[in-house]
């Protein structure tokens, strides 16, 4: 059995601290927020494998003497 | 200008927690400071993040992240407060974090700023600064959660919550 999520909440009126199992609404939003994390994560590696695979075809044109596309041309710092 | 700073909160987690709540914020200030030393029970250095009033947030905003050999930046895709390593890290090295949240009482959107080192001394650095907002939220706060994307806080992390007005 897993185990249970747990929260730490603190009260800042009256200054009480409970720890506490989540609630099913917590739980629930929990999913919610992890899959959005999850979804820009992706999006986010994607991007980064994207620029990696311009870069690589970039300097494979170069030392060829081959003519880059505007994208692998921006690229390249100068 | 809030030329005063009262702590409002402070906790040191006594057991591990997959997220730590400040609810019942009190409406008495006019910007609200958060400060935090993070580390999480996952193998990884992970993402941190915060949400509003225990809702689900719709982001704008930047981060720039430096992990010591490749500088980045992007858009938020959700309210990203920095890294945290895990059990990867440096022992006893927690990350260091500070968000600052202006006029969290009015009717408009919320935004924040945050900056952020985590370091594992034998290991990667990470530091990060991020501009953002939640465009989904114009009501008063009233909680702010914090939460680590994999794993939980684990047991000595510090969470500390001020208020800043004019005095």
């Amino acid at each position: 059995m897993a185990e249970a999520l747990m929260v730490t909440e603190i009260n800042c009126t009256t200054g009480e601290v409970i720890e506490r199992p989540f609630t099913a609404e917590e739980i629930s939003q929990r999913e919610a927020d992890l899959a959005v994390v999850a979804a820009e994560k992706a999006e986010r590696e994607a991007e980064i494998a994207r620029i990696e695979a311009l870069k690589t075809s970039a300097r494979t044109k170069l030392v060829a003497g081959e003519p880059l596309t505007p994208e692998e041309a921006a690229t390249i710092v100068l | 200008m809030p030329n005063t700073f009262t702590l409002i909160e402070a906790k040191t987690l006594t057991t591990s927690s997959a997220s730590v709540v400040f609810s019942n914020i009190p409406s008495s200030y006019t910007d609200l400071k958060i400060l935090y030393t993070g580390k999480t029970t996952d193998t990884a250095a992970q993402g941190t993040a915060m949400t509003y009033n225990a809702g689900a947030s719709s982001v704008a905003g930047k981060y720039i992240i430096g992990d010591g050999s490749n500088p980045s930046t992007g858009n938020l895709g959700y309210m990203y407060v920095g890294s945290a390593f895990g059990t990867n890290g440096t022992a006893n090295v927690f990350s260091a974090t500070e968000i600052y949240i202006p006029n969290y009482t009015s009717s408009q959107v919320k935004s924040y700023i945050c900056v952020n080192a985590a370091e594992a001394q034998s290991s990667t650095s990470y530091s990060n600064v991020i501009v953002g907002r939640d465009t989904g939220i114009t009501a008063p706060l009233t909680s702010i959660t914090l939460f680590s994307t994999s794993g939980n806080w684990i047991t000595n992390c510090t969470f500390y919550l001020y208020g800043i007005k004019s005095s």
